[in-house]
């Protein structure tokens, strides 16, 4: 029995007609409007992408598996990948933790200026210079910056603790910066949740907890999951965050990428790259496995 | 009149894509050289190449009738890729010479012209592959508002003593100089120091790595002596004196400082080689390379542009005789050797 929510070609999908009818029925207009971008994405994306997996597996002496093996075998690189991940992990789940509420405010909220205000505080840093809010952490959490005043002037704190060059710094500022994609992820995803339903949870006699633990959140799942994986997969690739804000424990694989294009490494550079895609890869064929179709957005 | 709209706009669509493919794949190279050709000239950017500009490159396109691309920033894996591609478009880039030496042996560099480039500049940093520019120093610095030579580290073995010098020590989260400072504050003498002792190196390094607060960009040193996230600082001269020029508390002292030279190369297959030696010759004659120095605090390579410094100036870039006596040049052939394999080990110690 296939599974109710995959959407493979030949199955029957939520409206009741067949994929490949659907591919029938887009006009010629639309598949120009498809093929274009698509030929562009081929013509740069994959035939650089393939002279990136020639490079990672052929060196001076020919095949070799040898740049694989380094970046799998020694502590260097395993450490760095380790921290990548970490790094990754910990700004999606710190953006899942912020922008949900948030989210979800934005939607329930019965005033629209409630709304436009959330959206427009999210969104409206997403606008300003990368490098111009880094700095700004830079500010903020030096030793004698706000965030040390303000906790010694509330006795939190004797002696100001170090919070840049951290990987609190470096969290904190991923995080500020990646927010937005996983507010509009998870807004449009609960905007398509229809409001009756906690109305007739609530007609039922559900408490507000139960009706959106039982409810709200069930329906919310796939706005997490492609939220979450779009900040996972931007996190793992950053570079410039964490060589200013981090110390030398928050090397990110991207860093050392850099360092080996000038060493004359690129094959070492490119296994690299290719391990971080693949890695990539894997986590999005996971979450299509375990969620189904999660980018399918409601009707 | 029966009009199908929607082909109509699918043709049109078409046309306006092809047009516009033909017009982006003829963003080529302009033809609008000077009389005498043209060269693009890759720089780091910033006050340096501003700097640069007036001092060399406007005189050059002036005397020469050759007209410069000032293309900005220098980058290593951009000119590597060129060169492999087969695409050359740069003709002259300023790099640090340890690199230009390592790219030179690597293949990616036309060799120096010295039928076309005849001045002679220090035979440190005149090489097969690199002509030396401006100097940058690795020096010791300190925030100027807390403390004052008697107070702050003025050897690098005052440097590694984190008794006597309580605080933090901001250093270059690289092995170039770094790994010299810390032979040096180990007791070896500067014209031993190469080829370098990596283990007792890092033995030393050890030593003070729980003090270290480490940076990668050039510029925040001096932002953390200022901001109080550093106490001293090994730090690039020029950014130093820069800060210093602008008002921040940083001083510094030469003594013990690690003199890494930026350098001229160009790259292999260039279109434009002839220009690029004229340039390399242009940019490190003796009076060029004085003007630059005066505009910003980077040394010179020349010693005829240094004899015609005045003594504060010397003073100020670290190049009078008693200055010179306690510092020593990178050596840039040991680091074009062994930069991939040092800078390894480095990252592995720095993560362990």
């Amino acid at each position: 029995m296939p599974e109710k929510n995959r959407a493979v070609v030949g199955d029957i999908n939520a409206n009741g007609v067949p994929l490949a009818h659907k591919v029938a029925r887009v006009s010629k207009l639309k598949w120009i409007i498809l093929l274009v971008p698509l030929l562009f994405v081929l013509l740069t994306l994959i035939i650089s992408m393939l002279g990136i997996i020639k490079k990672s597996f052929i060196g001076a002496d020919g095949f070799t598996f040898e740049y694989y093996k380094k970046i799998f075998t020694e502590p260097l690189y395993i450490k760095v990948l380790f921290n990548t991940l970490k790094t990754g992990v910990i700004v999606t789940l710190s953006c899942l933790l912020l922008a949900y509420p948030a989210a979800y405010l934005s939607v329930r909220a019965k005033k629209p200026i409630v709304r436009r205000l959330i959206t427009g505080g999210i969104l409206i840093p997403y606008w300003i210079s990368m490098l111009v809010r880094i700095f700004a952490w830079q500010v903020i959490l030096q030793t004698n910056g706000v965030v040390n005043q303000l906790l010694m002037h509330f006795h939190i704190i004797k002696e100001p603790i170090q919070l840049l060059y951290t990987t609190t710094a470096v969290c904190i500022s991923m995080t500020h910066i990646l927010l937005p994609y996983m507010f509009l992820s998870l807004q449009s995803n609960m905007e398509g949740i229809d409001a009756n339903l906690s109305t007739a949870a609530a007609v039922m006699g559900a408490r507000p907890a139960r009706s959106f633990v039982n409810i709200f959140l069930p329906l919310s799942v796939p706005g997490i999951f492609s939220g979450s994986l779009m900040v996972f997969v931007l996190a793992l690739g950053f570079y410039i965050a964490p060589a200013l804000l981090g110390g030398a424990d928050n090397m990110m694989v991207s860093n050392l990428i850099e360092q080996n294009m000038n060493n004359f490494n690129a094959n070492l550079a490119a296994a690299m790259s290719l391990e971080l895609l693949v890695i990539v890869f894997i986590i999005i064929g996971l979450a299509f496995k375990f969620v189904g179709n999660i980018f399918v957005t409601k009707k | 009149m029966k009009y199908n709209h929607k082909k109509v706009s699918a043709f049109s669509l078409a046309v306006i894509m092809t047009v516009s493919a033909a017009t982006l794949s003829g963003c080529g190279k302009e033809e609008s050289g000077g009389e005498n050709g043209e060269l693009v000239f890759v720089d780091w950017g910033g006050t340096n190449t501003d700097a640069r500009i007036e001092a060399i490159v406007e005189p050059f396109e002036e005397e020469t009738g050759i007209k410069v691309t000032v293309v900005t920033p220098s980058d290593y894996a951009k000119l590597i890729s060129m060169v492999e591609n087969d695409t050359t478009e740069w003709d002259v880039m300023n790099c640090d010479a340890y690199w230009g030496v390592y790219a030179g042996n690597e293949g990616y560099l036309e060799p120096m012209d010295y039928d076309v480039i005849t001045t002679k500049i220090d035979e440190e940093v005149q090489l097969e592959y690199v002509m030396g520019a401006e100097i940058y120093t690795s020096v010791i610095s300190w925030n100027s508002s807390k403390y004052d030579e008697s107070s702050a580290p003025q050897t690098w073995a005052d440097f590694f003593d984190t008794e006597k010098y309580p605080g933090k020590r901001a250093v270059w989260q690289y092995p170039v100089t770094v790994l010299e400072a810390a032979l040096l504050a180990d007791g070896v003498p500067m014209e031993e120091l190469y080829p370098l002792d990596l283990d007792r190196a890092f033995k030393k390094l050890d030593t003070i790595k729980d003090d270290i607060v480490w940076w990668t960009k050039g510029a925040e040193p001096s932002q953390m002596l200022s901001t109080g996230e550093a106490d001293y600082a090994l730090a690039w001269s020029g950014r130093i004196a820069t800060a210093e020029q602008e008002g921040s508390p940083v001083d510094m002292t030469y003594n013990g400082g690690i003199m890494i030279s930026a350098g001229w190369v160009v790259p292999k297959n260039a279109p434009n080689r002839e220009n690029a030696m004229k340039f390399i010759e242009y940019a490190s004659e003796a009076n060029q390379q004085f003007e630059f120095s005066k505009k910003i605090p980077y040394g010179s390579t020349n010693p005829d542009a240094v004899a015609l410094m005045d003594d504060q100036l010397k003073k100020d870039l670290g190049q009078s005789d008693e200055q010179l006596a306690n510092e020593i040049y990178l050596d840039n052939n040991y680091w074009a050797e062994n930069l991939s394999a040092v800078e390894e080990r480095f990252n592995s110690w720095l993560v362990e």
